[in-house]
């Protein structure tokens, strides 16, 4: 489990994270990203590409002191919204027709009945985050790691060095941003 | 508040993966057609023949040749210089059976590099052994297909670099062909580094090496460990990595533990095909061998594989058995007399203004000694993990079986007794197995009882007597019995000579050894007129280009022992034409003649030459044994030294400072290489006025030649002669002079007595004895060493100027204006 800080200064990327997370994350995100019908001159700024390097640079850094862990979520994320806006700009121009709606998972356990959603939803949600990363970093960050890599609040505390209350209470104000930025009107 | 009808709910409720997942299952996947572009027409309704991270292959009708063609149209458009370049050509020069070949290959006009490859119809490697369950020994047959592909390839400087299953098809009458030879290391940068993310350079990371996940340059090697990968896969029947799932977690696990993956009879079990238990434990060694984690640790070539191989498949022992240390230690070969003459120190004066003298070796012998060295040492190490039990993993039981094969065969041979030429055949070849195992003492016993079986079943005097007569000199060689050895090595060639025509193979390789065995013990002028009479017809047809290398270059290194670089350098140059036709212009091999020319050139004073030659060498060495190898630092220690006689001390530093830390770091015992390094950067910080440096280093010269050599020889001598240099230049007068008169008396010990270096080591003390204002004494030492140097032709003028200036400055203090009058007149005249 983390530990704290080590003797060198405070940093506050230097929370060190278990392997079993990282890999955890990395190992749902890698087949996603292979997925993704990579349209771009660079091969290397393939989604499978980052991914993947993000996770050898923290496999080599470990045992050298300093842990790029906060980083390579930070790519993780990033690669991961990515992969959905991709994939929801497709939807919406492929051969459905914009505004489809995804058949649903009935049998997921959280929420059963909950609605579907679409690709606009995604690219909504997208632009919300992109304002919320110029307004308040860290409450992205804490969305980025919650929400889009499903870490729990205990593990984004460990991982940014903050007290979990404090990651509730920035969570809960990053949603409130986010719903006003994306239905004004619901305030 | 409506938060049930908001989004941010409704997406924040569910999975962000899941998201993914059913937006991603839900887009098109279907890759867009190409444009058809002259002379190809891509075939309609077909699905691309496959996608990867470097692009998609398509099939099209070649029109005009009518034949079908597999596009692959690349995905990057950066570079394309290097799809014109003639490395890219010489793939197309790749002409193997078992090698899809590469027609042609272009840019289109919006930047899409593009290659036209021979289409293979077939499933690929893996696919075709599950289809078919081919069984084990099935499967290892297309192996060692793919390896002698592999190896082809190599023998001419390109490597795969993404070997595996997929890249290699079977066709339906089972020959494996292998696919996109040599296009990974098109991304590599010119410069060996790699900028591009692994997935960009086209890698696989299931068969790939650990050094590849690190970045680093492509080699050789890299194809060993893809193969060692392929084949767990074909024996165990599943990849070793799994990845879809957490594979990079395995392949970290294994890259910073040294740990070594399970072997493959492990998942193979139950499915094991008609092979024994003992026949797995060797097919699990020759696995993990090829797939050891550390370069230097791994098969050094595909051919070595082959080799096991082939071992396993004749039931002979098999070489990745041996528990393997680090084994790279010339010093205990230096003590071995087989090649102790071999390596005799042939010392040559060195750059004007330093007494400073370098060891030199011509590289193709250093390169047996250190194969030499290697076997003892594995041997050495072998044996004693025999009698001690060792650990689980390398523990006796396994590894006794070697002994026990070999002592098995031995009983079965003696019972051979119905057959009794079979039976001197075998052990003969048992024998020579032994030997080569560095068993010398079986080895012997099995040597005499074939000579004794063949002698009463020939008579005396007959071509198979000389055959083994032969076979036992290599041993007596082994044996340190030189003398034995060439007495033995005569009598089977005149045999020999008695039976067959002159232009026999058996003739002429006993005469080659004979030339090599008079090479060895220094009657150069012998081996020269040996090597020259079999030259005709090792050069005709009768002869192979290997056996002709092996004798060109033998007569090369006499010449080159004679002080005759004139013919050295012609020589070499011959080898180095024959060596490149043999194994194309980036094998170890060339390298070697590029050594041999840059240390020619080093000798004519041509050190700007000899650098080039010495980089041309560093190239190939580094792209095939990688940075980090002893053969790599070996040759990057020669250009140090070209650059420091250049005078580029502030370039030769951090190369030889490299070249030092993996030297030592690569070998523990004390050994020239690293006395050489040491001494090179010894003189560079002494240029560059680090004097402490300069002292600290020098010492541990010193050392290192007294540890190897001894403590008397000149080396260690020459060592101290540089220390004393740095007390001087301290201005610790008193200890420099010590130092220097201990100095020369080894000297003159071990020399005669009008050697250069006595005489440069005399000017040295009495330039120390003008320092301390000692004229009398220095005036004695000057004129000795000037006496000896002035004999000299070549490049010790320095000191002359040296000894000349101090001996105006004791005459003039001494008051004999006359005889610095006379100093001071040749001293204009030589100018």
């Amino acid at each position: 489990m983390p530990d704290t800080q080590n003797n060198s200064g405070r940093e506050d990327d230097g929370a060190w994270l278990s392997v079993e997370l990282i890999d955890r994350i990395y190992s749902k995100l890698r087949p996603l990203a292979a997925r993704v019908q990579w349209r771009g001159a660079d091969p290397a700024l393939h989604p499978s590409s980052l991914v993947h390097e993000a996770y050898l640079k923290l496999i080599k850094s470990r045992g050298q002191g300093a842990r790029p862990d906060n980083e390579v979520l930070g790519i993780f994320a990033h690669v991961m919204r990515q992969i959905m806006v991709d994939a929801a700009r497709r939807n919406k121009t492929e051969k459905r027709g914009g505004g489809a709606v995804l058949p649903l998972n009935s049998d997921h356990p959280v929420s059963p009945q909950r609605e579907a959603v679409s690709p606009e939803d995604v690219l909504t949600l997208d632009a919300a985050m992109t304002e919320l990363r110029v307004e308040n970093p860290r409450q992205a960050d804490i969305i980025d790691r919650r929400f889009y890599l499903g870490m729990t609040a205990d593990e984004v505390a460990a991982a940014l060095g903050l007290s979990k209350t404090t990651v509730e209470r920035e969570e809960r104000s990053a949603r409130t941003f986010l719903r006003n930025r994306i239905s004004p009107g619901a305030a | 508040m409506h938060e049930e009808d908001n989004l941010t709910e409704r997406i924040f409720n569910r999975d962000a993966f899941e998201i993914a997942d059913q937006m991603l299952g839900s887009a098109s996947t279907e890759p867009i057609r190409p444009n058809d572009f002259d002379p190809y027409r891509f075939l309609p309704d077909r699905d691309p023949l496959g996608s990867g991270a470097m692009g998609d292959v398509w099939l099209a009708k070649e029109e005009g040749v009518d034949r079908l063609v597999a596009i692959k149209l690349l995905r990057r458009t950066s570079e394309p210089d290097v799809w014109a370049s003639r490395e890219i050509k010489r793939l197309g020069a790749l002409e193997h059976q078992l090698i899809a070949r590469l027609y042609n290959h272009g840019v289109l006009q919006d930047g899409t590099p593009w290659l036209a490859m021979e289409y293979v119809e077939g499933e690929s490697l893996d696919k075709y052994c599950r289809a078919r369950s081919c069984s084990i020994r099935e499967r290892l047959a297309l192996f060692h297909e793919v390896c002698e592909a592999v190896q082809y390839a190599h023998l001419r400087g390109i490597i795969h670099g993404d070997l595996k299953p997929s890249n290699i098809r079977v066709t339906n009458d089972g020959q494996p062909k292998l696919l996109d030879f040599g296009l990974a290391e098109q991304f590599q940068n010119t410069d060996g580094t790699v900028t591009q993310s692994p997935a960009a350079l086209g890698f696989t990371p299931a068969y790939a090496s650990p050094e590849q996940f690190r970045g680093e340059p492509v080699g050789v090697y890299v194809d060993v460990y893809a193969l060692g990968a392929i084949l767990y896969e074909l024996l165990a029947g599943t990849p070793l990595f799994d990845t879809s799932n957490s594979a990079y977690a395995e392949i970290e696990r294994l890259q910073t533990s040294e740990r070594k993956p399970d072997p493959p009879s492990a998942a193979a079990l139950g499915s094991a095909g008609g092979v024994t238990k003992a026949e797995w434990r060797d097919l699990d060694a020759i696995c993990l061998h090829a797939m050891e984690s550390g370069i230097q640790r791994r098969y050094s070539s595909v051919e070595a594989l082959i080799q096991d191989l082939d071992r396993f498949k004749s039931c002979e022992p098999v070489k990745a058995r041996l528990p393997y240390t680090w084994s790279y230690r010339p010093a205990k070969f230096l003590r071995r007399n087989r090649v102790a003459a071999f390596v005799a120190l042939i010392v040559v004066l060195a750059a004007a203004g330093m007494a400073s003298f370098y060891t030199l070796r011509l590289a193709r012998e250093r390169d047996k000694a250190r194969t030499e060295a290697a076997r003892s040492q594995r041997i050495a190490e072998f044996m004693q993990d025999l009698f001690q039990g060792g650990d689980d993993e390398v523990g006796p039981a396994k590894d006794l079986k070697v002994v026990t094969i070999l002592d098995k065969a031995v009983k079965e041979t003696q019972a051979l007794t119905r057959d009794p030429k079979v039976q001197a055949d075998f052990l003969q070849s048992l024998g020579t197995v032994y030997e080569s195992l560095g068993e010398l003492d079986p080895a012997d016993k099995l040597l005499r009882s074939a000579l004794q079986l063949d002698r009463k079943i020939y008579g005396p005097d007959h071509e198979q007597v000389a055959d083994t007569l032969l076979k036992t000199a290599v041993l007596r060689q082994d044996q340190g019995q030189l003398a034995e050895s060439e007495r033995l090595i005569r009598e089977s060639l005149a045999m020999f000579q008695r039976h067959l025509p002159k232009n026999d193979p058996s003739v002429l390789s006993a005469t080659i050894l004979l030339g090599s065995m008079l090479e060895q013990r220094g009657a150069y002028d012998q081996a020269i007129q040996t090597l020259n009479q079999v030259l005709p017809f090792v050069s005709g047809k009768e002869g192979t280009k290997k056996g002709l290398a092996n004798c060109i270059g033998l007569l090369a290194n006499a010449y080159f022992y004679l002080g005759d670089n004139q013919r050295s350098d012609a020589l070499n140059r011959q080898a180095l034409d024959i060596d490149k036709e043999l194994h194309g212009d980036r094998h170890p091999d060339v390298a070697d003649d590029y050594v041999n020319l840059g240390q020619i050139q080093t000798r004519w004073g041509h050190y700007g030459e000899a650098e080039k030659y010495f980089r041309l060498a560093l190239d190939i060495k580094r792209w095939w044994f990688g940075k980090d190898s002893p053969q790599t630092a070996d040759i990057a220690t020669y250009v140090g030294q070209a650059l420091e006689y250049q005078g580029r001390d502030a370039e030769a530093e951090p190369l030889l400072k490299e070249a030092l830390a993996v030297l030592q770091s690569a070998n523990r015992e004390p050994n020239t290489r690293v006395a050489l390094a040491l001494g090179e950067l010894g003189k560079v910080s002494k240029d560059s006025g680090n004097l402490d440096d300069a002292e600290a280093y020098f010492k541990q010269e010193a050392e290192t030649y007294r540890a190897v050599y001894g403590d008397q020889h000149q080396n260690t001598a020459i060592a101290l002669s540089n220390l004393a240099s740095v007390y001087k230049e301290k201005k610790q007068y008193a200890r420099a002079e010590a130092l220097f008169r201990d100095v020369i008396q080894r000297f003159t010990r071990v020399l005669p007595a009008d050697n250069p270096n006595i005489g440069v080591a005399r000017i040295k003390l009495g330039d120390v004895l003008c320092g301390e204002k000692r004229y009398q004494a220095a005036e004695g030492e000057l004129l000795a060493g000037y006496g000896i140097l002035i004999k000299q032709t070549s490049p010790q003028v320095s000191w002359l100027k040296t000894a000349r200036d101090d001996l105006i400055a004791v005459y003039s203090a001494l008051k004999q204006p006359e005889k610095a009058a006379k100093f001071r007149e040749e001293l204009a005249a030589r100018k």
